[in-house]
């Protein structure tokens, strides 16, 4: 194909865009607006003390400096507040302001208290036990399964969530995995402990709530990675309500991996900007990259970690899917390096709290390389060790995990 | 009950959503191709707004500022979906069927690469392509010459062209 052919064609593929029909732009575009606008009016007085909540963070990650700066001068002003005795305690020119500030910074604690304990619970939250014979309980299973292979404990199958504006659907949830997204726990269920059989496993309850009009929305994969205040806040209360759920928090020793560096001269970084994927993935069908750019690391299914200028703190979590233990970064590293690694995962269930399953047999994911290469890597920890110069070594550590003190089957809708 | 000052903000806020939000949601459902996606896109850009002071960019030309951010927005749950879908390749059988035509499929290998792009090259590059904006329509946008504007779209093209090099059928 000749240039100008290719530029008309990229220009083709260029203008090929959707366009949204004007209707259904305009009556969604109202109801954002709606949204944003309980929003503007709930935040409207406390404005001051957001702002404030957000500069320091841009400060302290920008400027250290100017960080020592302010603490010096907070030092400062509290030892000249003190040498004149406690402020605005005698000026009776500024005590009229001042009242009025603290009787308004009473006023808006009051209201956020209320305003938390309203906003905290769904408008209306329908909880259903999927019947065995369901799609949606056939989805959970073989979720619920995978998560046992590779995580070791059956819970945290949260993919299938959906939060749309105003609403969230959950299709099938066991109550572990309700508890471990209602408290920001990922997909690491080791981190919630104790309950009965039926709670952690097995039974799926499917779970559809309305927010409350005015809600802020926040943004699915914000509510998978524990980031969605609001929302978990309103999936506890449902937990405590529905369920009855009640919860302790405990520090256990917990057997978990160590990753150390043990020959650093194996980590190294191509200076590219790209660097182009091995075969094992560009042969897998569904693959869309030829190359990773900096910063992406990708795994084909369970025999294969690839990424180009990665922290360690990512190549840390993806190895926890493989180890079948939480894995503690003690490296000490905080640059970026490649990762080219194969190896053969710690898979099967690992010992846990959670009663054994058996596992389903799961389709293999489409693209999946043959199986008989992983069958001749080394083990995760000989791969880090040989490719990367990373030692993983078992250890016991205290770790905070959630308790499942009571829990009982919900009450009707 | 708003204050005086909380009633201005919300004027203002009115105003720049209404004379916005439309260019804002074209741009991201262009890109993401759901109504779903697009909305969130917008909202969350304006819930950002909300709760910080208005950044200095957004008073001076609020259409390039809104823009670029619905472009960064977009294409970075471009790249958020990308590693989820890689890093969660194992349980790509588990995704929500999303039975892929040509078409879509098409879509998403490019909307990849400009993901790939300098964020200002994406910008100026969905403008021309999605927006059918003119290079001296984007040259005052951005605040940049026309030919400064014309370059960056040859340079982007090149680097396109070399991104989507089997979708393009060329060999080379």
């Amino acid at each position: 194909m000749n240039r100008r052919n290719t530029r008309q064609v990229l220009d083709q593929l260029l203008r090929r865009n959707p366009i949204p029909s004007t209707a259904e732009m305009q009556s969604r575009l109202d109801s954002t607006w709606e949204r944003l606008r309980s929003e503007i009016e709930n935040s409207a007085t406390d404005n001051v003390s957001i702002s404030v909540s957000i500069r320091p963070h841009w400060v302290f990650g920008k400027a250290p400096w100017v960080v020592a700066g302010i603490v010096l001068a907070a030092i400062l002003v509290s030892a000249l507040v003190w040498r004149n005795g406690p402020p605005f305690s005698t000026a009776s020119n500024s005590s009229t302001a001042d009242e009025t500030f603290s009787k308004l910074s009473s006023e808006q604690g009051a209201e956020t208290l209320q305003t938390t304990a309203t906003v905290d619970a769904f408008e209306v939250a329908s909880v259903k036990l999927l019947p065995s014979s369901s799609e949606a309980f056939r989805i959970a299973r073989i979720g619920e399964d995978s998560q046992l292979l590779w995580l070791g404990c059956p819970g945290g199958y949260t993919i299938t969530t959906q939060l749309e504006p105003g609403r969230l659907t959950i299709p099938g949830a066991t109550v572990l995995t309700l508890v471990m997204l209602a408290y920001g726990r990922g997909r690491d269920c080791t981190l919630v402990d104790g309950g009965p059989a039926w709670a952690r496993s097995g039974e799926y309850y499917e779970i559809q709530a309305l927010f409350p009009q005015g809600t802020p929305g926040e943004t699915r994969v914000a509510l998978l990675n524990g980031e969605a205040p609001r929302v978990q806040r309103m999936l506890q209360t449902l937990l405590a309500d529905r369920f009855r759920l009640v919860l302790k928090r405990e520090m256990k020793e917990m057997p978990v991996y160590v990753l150390t560096v043990a020959d650093p001269g194996k980590m190294k970084l191509s200076p590219e900007e790209t660097i182009a994927l091995p075969a094992s993935f560009l042969a897998m069908p569904v693959m869309p990259l030829k190359s990773v750019s900096r910063g992406v690391l990708i795994s084909a299914p369970g025999t294969h970690l690839f990424g180009h200028a990665v922290p360690m703190s990512d190549l840390t979590k993806q190895l926890r899917q493989f180890a079948g233990r939480i894995v503690v970064d003690k490296t000490g590293r905080s640059d970026v390096f490649d990762v080219d690694l194969m190896f053969t995962p710690n898979t099967g269930p690992s010992a846990s709290a959670a009663p054994p399953v058996q596992p389903q047999s799961i389709p293999p994911p489409p693209g999946a390389p043959p199986q008989s290469p992983a069958l001749q890597a080394p083990s995760l920890e000989d791969a880090l060790l040989d490719q990367l110069g990373l030692k993983l070594g078992s250890a016991r550590m205290p770790i905070e995990v959630l308790v499942i003190e009571r829990v009982e089957r919900p009450s009707e809708n | 009950m708003l204050t005086a000052v909380d009633s201005l903000r919300l004027q203002q806020f009115e105003r720049i959503f209404k004379a916005h939000a439309q260019l804002m949601y074209r741009t991201a459902y262009g890109v993401l191709g759901t109504h779903h996606d697009a909305e969130d896109v917008v909202q969350t850009i304006f819930l950002r707004l909300i709760r910080q002071e208005f950044p200095p960019d957004l008073e001076k030309n609020p259409e390039a500022y809104l823009y670029r951010a619905a472009v960064n927005a977009s294409l970075s749950t471009i790249r958020k979906r990308r590693r989820e879908v890689l890093m969660e390749s194992w349980q790509q059988f588990e995704m929500p069927a999303r039975t892929e035509s040509g078409d879509h499929e098409q879509h998403r290998r490019v909307y990849e690469a400009i993901s790939q792009l300098r964020p200002e090259a994406a910008q100026i590059v969905i403008l021309r392509y999605m927006h059918s904006k003119s290079d001296s329509e984007i040259a005052r946008m951005f605040g940049r010459s026309r030919g400064a504007i014309a370059l960056k779209l040859f340079r982007s093209r090149m680097k396109l062209r070399k991104l989507l090099r089997d979708s393009l059928g060329d060999k080379r």
